[in-house]
């Protein structure tokens, strides 16, 4: 009896995977700029161009600041998501933001600030500290649950995707064009692969100032 | 004096009432610098050039007052050690305290600083040793992403036992920044200096007259006089970042001094090594 209430369970896990992989797949994308080289940071997303995103679950993200930098560069998360911005150096940091899918200031703090932000509005957001104005970082909200960044190959996978048709698109801070260009249309059934070549602004910013006695800040 | 004294026992006590926050910086390096008229000469044949090392160090902190002023606290010390005009090596500290105030928020927004410094001089040659002061201000402003602007106005007071080197100046200058790429930097300044110089000639009849001392600072006896001057100096920077704390750095300056119609040209070249912690 109790050898075959633990074969039925074991079938039925294997057989919800089986139902599960039978309607979901993976993309892998690549992103690569114009001459070929891997592009990091670069975020990538599926929207459902027919039938419903699942419902939405409480969704945190952290935003953290290490050694006077903001980790990570870029953070992708979805609509509704609750960003916590801790400060883990012992100095204080002042981080705001202007941009229009999120206007938001932490005042001077140290440790965790009381509340977490909550990104409500689709884009970009730029994230900024007052005090070192070469800290700088990007939120990227988007209004879907499947959505990854790539890593330092260039390379990400969107997983779990139920069988639909989805526009994926990818978004990166230096980008020259609109995410909206990079948009391909598919329907997926089985896993993809997806090949996107971007074109990247030149990053202006200096990582630091360079040391020059007084006069720094 | 009395003004610096107040000044710097104000700013320590403002900077020390928050030093539970504050923020250290340790910067140090070194230059190997080049000039053609160390003995600021109008006579071409009494110019003398020479490469000195200029090693640095500096320790700082920053404290944020309110969301938007911050006061800074700086210790500076500094060797000059000359190749072939020893008499001019010299040592040298000094403490600097000021507040900078950004006016509101984003990397954009002006801002300006207020500063003093007090600092002593020690030569080799000792009617150099001195004690300077200076108060500042400067303001300044991101335009573009690549590019920066700064201007500011300092007076500087230069105490000396001897007054060859009892000197004072007012100096304005204009500074431009250029991010070239994301690890180099441009920077073009302009100085506008009205103060006392030391300038040198050779007078083999020399007879002493109030106002000039006889000194043997370039391994000959030349004649030292304080002169009331005019400098406009144009220098152009070039900046790499190694890494995030180091940095390697060029850069040539050209000082056109004026002073009774006669001219003291000094050109410059230094280069620079630094690295912060």
């Amino acid at each position: 009896m109790r050898n075959a209430l633990f074969t039925g369970f074991v079938l039925s896990i294997l057989l919800a995977g089986f139902i599960r992989n039978a309607h979901s797949a993976t993309i892998r994308v690549l992103v690569s700029d114009d001459r070929g080289t891997p592009v990091k940071d670069a975020v990538v997303y599926a929207e459902l161009k027919e039938g419903k995103y699942p419902p939405p679950k409480k969704m945190t993200a952290t935003m953290d600041q290490q050694n006077k930098e903001f980790i990570p560069y870029v953070l992708p998360v979805q609509i509704g998501t609750s960003v916590n911005f801790p400060n883990s150096d012992n100095i204080r940091h002042h981080v705001y933001s202007f941009s229009p899918a999120k206007k938001f200031e932490l005042p001077l703090y140290k440790g965790k600030p009381g509340n977490p932000v909550v990104f409500d509005k689709q884009g970009a957001v730029a994230v900024g500290c007052n005090i070192h104005d070469w800290m700088i970082a990007y939120i990227y909200v988007v209004d879907t649950p499947y959505f990854a960044k790539t890593s330092e190959n260039g390379k990400s996978n969107l997983s779990d995707l139920p069988a639909a048709l989805y526009e994926i698109k990818v978004w990166h801070p230096r980008m020259k064009s609109a995410s909206e260009i990079t948009a391909k249309q598919l329907r997926i059934q089985k896993n993809e692969e997806l090949d996107y070549r971007i074109e990247l602004k030149p990053e202006w910013r200096l990582h630091r100032p360079p040391p020059s006695g007084m006069g720094r800040y | 004096m009395k003004y610096f004294s107040s000044l710097f026992a104000f700013l320590f006590l403002v900077g020390f009432t928050e030093a539970a926050v504050a923020e250290w910086s340790l910067d140090g390096g070194a230059n190997l610098v080049y000039e053609s008229n160390l003995s600021y000469a109008y006579d071409k044949g009494d110019r003398k050039a020479d490469f000195s090392l200029k090693p640095f160090f500096s320790v700082g902190n920053y404290n944020q007052l309110t969301d938007n002023s911050r006061f800074f606290l700086s210790a500076f010390f500094e060797g000059d050690l000359f190749t072939r005009y020893e008499r001019l090596n010299t040592v040298s500290g000094k403490i600097t305290a000021g507040i900078k105030n950004k006016m509101g928020l984003g990397a954009y927004t002006p801002w300006i600083t207020l500063y003093g410094s007090a600092g002593a001089l020690s030569s080799d040659e000792s009617i150099r040793d001195s004690f300077i002061t200076t108060a500042g201000l400067s303001i300044g402003k991101r335009l573009h992403e690549r590019v920066g602007l700064q201007a500011g106005y300092e007076y500087e007071q230069r105490a000396s036992k001897n007054f060859l080197f009892t000197q004072n100046n007012n100096i304005i200058h204009l500074n431009l920044d250029f991010l070239l790429t994301d690890s180099t930097s441009i920077s073009a300044g302009y100085a506008l200096r009205r103060g006392d110089i030391a300038a040198y000639y050779k007078d083999d009849s020399y007879s002493p007259s109030p106002g000039e001392v006889r000194l043997n600072t370039f391994n000959t006896p030349m004649t030292a006089e304080k002169i009331r001057a005019t400098t406009h100096s144009f220098s152009l920077t070039a900046i790499f970042a190694l890494t995030g704390n180091a940095s390697v750095s060029i850069t040539g300056e050209r000082r056109e001094t004026v002073s009774s119609g006669l001219s003291y040209p000094d050109d410059a070249v230094r280069l620079g090594i630094s690295y912060s912690y």
